[in-house]
């Protein structure tokens, strides 16, 4: 069953791979707090307490990691449908 | 420990721009060969250098929101002193 | 020297051929490539010249392939390309050839003639049958049907017939009156193209005043025309009329608009019995169009198989007699004489295809390979691999070398890609350029293969190499840059630290750590910039700014020094001492003692002044450079702001003065020197008319030397007797281009600064404002958002970061290289070597030229 031409589902694919490694890493720099994504999160300004901010900061931090994760499992999805695509044009096309 | 980092980026630079080129296979393109390794060497060590150079002396700081600070502070080392801190209750 | 430094050396050559031998010759001359002839009958016309006939020939045969070809194309038969060239052949298998040609083009001519005239009758026949099916159904509702207003209406018409008629048709035996009062009526029948049909129909109404009636139905399927090929709608009409005059009338409007009428039986059995004729006609009509359809096809696969070869063999075979052309015939007719250019090394390689091409025409006497002596340049050949020939292409563009200079290409397999990454690094963008570029390099033969007709692909496939270095430089910058996609990595653990309290900071928004105390660790991050700039974007384009503009000058003073020392090398090899003297040696103090000495003082200003002195070298006293460069160039004393001294070391002013009038002084050596030396060895030689010979050692090792210096000399031949006035402006000139060039080309190496900031700030704008949406989405939806944001968040990226961003470096750098750096040193007012070879014709034959470069 073909959907997308051959241009669309290449260019799927190359996404696919592309969001799955930098979306891991990501997530995994987000999992180990990396301190340059710090303004990459969902957090206040200014928090007047310390404490009270590390912890928001701890959520935001595992959250963005979980969400890079899910993202990425999503092009797993996407990929898989890509190839399928990029394989059934290439079929056709022969 | 400043020395250590110039010693070995120097050499292995060097190895690339001094050692390889003998190294480089006979034939018509040796010479264009040894050429390219080292004007490589000599670009990226250059580059290395200057970058490091630029960051032995710095004469500013960096400025950086409060946000980053604490992060910063407990991530790469000197988790930040709490004494004589009370959270102000306006807030 | 090996290759490419240098263009090769080349001889001028004298080649004499036998007759017999001389098309087996120049084949293998071909098929070698190493050979550029020269025309020696330029005066004579393309009709007059010898072989004008066989060339017309080939053309002839050509003619007939391109037919073929084209026929095939047609019916869509794969043409078999083995790739392999066949040799030419020999010239009595012209005959043998030609005669295959014409037999091939005749067959395929009948085939079609016959296809054609078929397909016509076809048609012709499809028509008409639908024409009487049509017509039978009109026919059919017409008896029923013709009650009172269809017959009114033809009563109408037909006014001059008689009551009783009239009475008749409104009485009981209404059907069989009907049909005879039909039979009374004429009526043609045809058919006719769809969208003609309303036009058709009003201009008949018209002319006929009315007193037409015209039917019409669609015929659903599409007919084929046959002198095209073209699918066509067609729609069947029948016109009842009554009177010749109305018939003539009638049918001279169908013959305008092109309808076809055809016979239509009046009586319904008649039609009957004509359908059936037609049907069975037809059915003999396809089993015979389709035998034709299967001849044509046989004859086309079987000359498919062999196209590809013929062309090759044809091509050759035209090459050769069009290089046959240029040669000179001798007096006795025996002989043909040519003049070649060969580059030197492969004399041997020549003299070898000569005898083989003698040996094969089975002639007896060997060519003659004679070199010649010659006042002119010769053409510039660099012998390029698949890696070299896009830098080669790069250098090209702009101007092919002069006979022998140094080549900038091999330097700039490096340089170019370097200056391209120091404006585009980033690890992130030059991976995926660097991808791309491996993806191309890993491929290279089966994608070599598609051949593709797009420009833009081809050019990024001819600069494949380029594009993978320029990646991986970028990847190797961009990691000093630290910069991925705008963000930073800390590998070796950040130097900088922090000692506030949380009090301090949770009063204080914004913090600035200071380099002084135990903020900063006092050794710099090992490799590259520190991750904490990254994180401070409140200065960290204070602190990036004056490191890359730093850089930029240094790398921008270091690549004109190199430059300079090319001329060096220039002058060396071609023996010109005067020139080292009284251009190379000024020019190069001019721009060490300013612009080095400037790249020195950022060294000494990195090394000397930090925050964690005080006094003289502290921070607030750090001179800026361009002010202290601009004042010794002025000889404006420094000005001592508070404490500290405008000076970076002990007895800096003297230096800078003396540094500067040096510098100065060198303009008029620059300005007047090479004239002067002309002006006095001029007036020496009109003392002294005979000139002892200049070179001492005879030996034959300078010979090469010597032809060179002749043939530079050669070159300037006529500017020999230059004006000593145009030898001065000339001088003028070259000396305020460089004077000037130096301090304007010193500046436009900024760029690499001003780009390389562009593109950090372009890729962390992108960041923050694209994809940072999906990363600041809170609780689970970011997933899904961070999902549809990336691959928009991608396709930006490559879009604009590395194909729009990247163009433009590319474009700034083959800028530095053109002008900063060729203009020390490359003059580029050669031409380039086009030697007869076999590849490069066949190349063009087959598609239109294709070369790299990004």
């Amino acid at each position: 069953m073909k959907i997308c031409g051959p241009k669309l589902s290449l260019c799927g694919l190359i996404i696919s791979v592309w969001g799955i490694i930098q979306l891991t890493l990501m997530g995994v720099f987000y999992y180990i707090h990396s301190v340059a994504l710090i303004e990459d999160l969902p957090l206040e300004e200014h928090y007047s307490d310390p404490a009270e901010f590390y912890a928001a900061a701890d959520m935001a931090y595992s959250q963005n990691a979980y969400n890079c994760w899910i993202a990425a499992c999503i092009y797993i999805v996407t990929l898989v449908l890509s190839i399928q695509q990029f394989y059934a044009n290439s079929r056709a096309s022969v | 420990m400043g020395v250590v980092p110039v010693i070995i980026f120097t050499a292995l630079w060097g190895v690339v721009g001094i050692v390889l080129p003998f190294l480089a296979p006979k034939g018509p393109n040796r010479g264009i060969v040894q050429c390219v390794l080292m004007l490589t060497a000599a670009t990226c060590w250059l580059f290395w250098l200057c970058c490091y150079m630029a960051q032995m002396n710095p004469l500013i700081g960096p400025r950086m929101h409060a946000n980053t600070i604490l992060i910063m502070a407990r991530e790469w080392g000197n988790e930040v002193d709490m004494t004589g801190f009370s959270p102000s209750p306006d807030h | 020297m090996g290759s490419l430094f240098r263009s090769e050396q080349m001889t001028l050559c004298q080649l004499f051929l036998q007759s017999e031998a001389a098309y087996a010759c120049v084949s293998e001359l071909g098929e070698l490539g190493l050979v550029q002839f020269r025309d020696l009958n330029p005066d004579v016309n393309a009709f007059q010249r010898k072989f004008v006939n066989e060339v017309r020939r080939c053309d002839e045969m050509e003619r007939k392939l391109r037919y073929l070809e084209k026929e095939i194309k047609k019916d869509g038969i794969p043409m078999l390309d083995t790739g392999d060239s066949p040799e030419a052949p020999q010239p009595r298998e012209m005959i043998d050839l030609e005669a295959t040609f014409e037999k091939l083009e005749n067959e395929l001519r009948e085939v079609n003639q016959n296809a054609e005239a078929l397909k016509r009758n076809f048609l012709e026949l499809t028509e008409l049958k639908h024409i009487l099916r049509k017509t039978q159904v009109f026919f059919d509702e017409a008896a029923p049907t013709l009650s009172i207003t269809s017959v009114r209406y033809m009563y109408q018409m037909a006014d001059a017939h008689k009551e009783e008629e009239q009475v008749q048709l409104l009485g009981d035996e209404m059907r069989a009156n009907a049909q005879a009062q039909n039979l009374k009526l004429g009526f043609v029948a045809g058919v006719i193209l769809r969208e003609r049909l309303p036009a058709f129909e009003r201009m008949l109404w018209r002319a006929c005043r009315g007193n037409v009636f015209l039917r019409q139905a669609q015929i659903e399927s599409p007919l084929e025309d046959p002198s095209n090929g073209d699918k066509v709608f067609k729609s069947v009409f029948i016109i009842f009329f009554q009177g010749d005059q109305l018939k003539t009338r009638v049918k001279k409007i169908c013959e305008g608009f092109r309808a076809t009428l055809y016979p239509c039986p009046e009586a319904p059995s008649d039609r009957r019995e004509m359908a059936m004729g037609v049907m069975t006609r037809i059915e003999d009509l396809n089993t015979v169009l389709g035998q034709t359809q299967d001849h044509r096809h046989r004859v086309l696969v079987a000359a498919a198989k062999n196209l590809k070869n013929w062309f090759v063999k044809v091509r050759k075979i035209k090459a050769i007699y069009h290089t046959l052309n240029l040669f000179n015939l001798d007096v006795t007719q025996k002989c043909l004489i040519a003049e070649c250019w060969v580059p030197v090394l492969d004399i041997e390689t020549i003299q070898l295809a000569l005898r083989r091409g003698t040996e094969r025409s089975g002639s007896s006497v060997p060519p003659i390979l004679n070199r010649m002596q010659t006042f002119e340049n010769p053409p510039t050949y660099n012998r390029t691999n698949k890696f070299t020939k896009a830098f080669q292409v790069l250098i090209d563009s702009y101007g092919i070398a002069s006979y022998r200079e140094m080549n900038p290409a091999p330097y700039t397999i490096i340089t170019f890609p370097f200056l391209f990454s120091v404006m585009f690094g980033d690890l992130g963008h030059g991976s995926i350029m660097a991808l791309f570029g491996l993806w191309m390099i890993l491929k290279e033969k089966p994608l070599a293969a598609k051949k593709s007709d797009n420009e833009i692909w081809n050019i990024f496939f001819g600069g494949r190499y380029i594009i993978f270095l320029m990646g991986a430089f970028s990847m190797y910058t961009g990691f000093i840059y630290n910069d991925i996609f705008s963000k930073s990595l800390n590998i070796f653990g950040s130097r900088w630290r922090i000692n506030y309290n949380a009090s301090t900071i949770v009063e204080n928004h914004i913090l600035q750590l200071d380099p002084k105390g135990a903020d900063y660790l006092q050794s710099p991050y090992p490799f590259g910039m520190d991750p904490v700039w990254q994180i401070a974007p409140l200065n960290k384009i204070i602190f990036q700014n004056a490191y890359k503009m730093k850089i930029s000058i240094i790398f921008g003073v270091i690549h004109m020094i190199f430059g300079v020392m090319m001329s060096l090398m220039n002058y060396r090899y071609f023996n010109d001492k005067i020139s080292v003297l009284t251009q190379f040696v000024p020019q190069i103090i001019f721009l060490i003692f300013l612009f080095f000495y400037m790249t020195l003082l950022m060294f000494i200003k990195w090394v000397r002044y930090s925050a964690a002195e005080t006094g003289q070298f502290s921070e607030g006293c750090a001179p800026s450079i361009l002010i202290t460069f601009i004042n010794m160039v002025l000889f404006k004393p420094s000005e001592a702001k508070g404490d500290c001294s405008p000076y970076m070391f002990a007895g800096q002013a003297y230096i800078q003065k003396f540094l500067v009038v040096v510098a100065l002084l060198c303009v008029p050596v620059m300005l007047l020197a090479k004239p002067i030396h002309i002006m006095k060895s001029r007036k020496q030689a009109q003392h002294q008319p005979i000139m002892p010979v200049e070179n001492g050692d005879a030996e034959g090792g300078v010979n090469q030397e010597n032809l060179a210096r002749t043939a530079e000399h050669g070159g300037h031949g006529e500017h020999e007797e230059e004006e000593m006035s145009e030898i001065f402006i000339h001088q003028g000139i070259h000396t305020i281009e460089y004077v000037l060039g130096s301090v304007s080309h010193t500046a436009s190496y900024l760029r690499l600064w001003a780009l390389s900031l562009a593109h950090a700030q372009l890729a962390e704008v992108l960041w923050n404002m694209v994809l940072q949406n999906a990363l600041k989405q809170k609780g689970w939806m970011g997933g899904v958002a961070l999902w549809a944001i990336f691959a928009f968040w991608g396709v930006l990226t490559v879009g604009i970061l590395v194909l729009m961003e990247g163009l433009s470096a590319f474009l700034h750098t083959l800028r530095l290289h053109w002008v900063e750096f060729q203009s020390k040193f490359y003059s580029g007012l050669g031409y380039a070597f086009t030697p007869f070879s076999f590849d490069v014709i066949l190349e063009q034959g087959s598609s239109g030229p294709v070369d790299g470069g990004d």
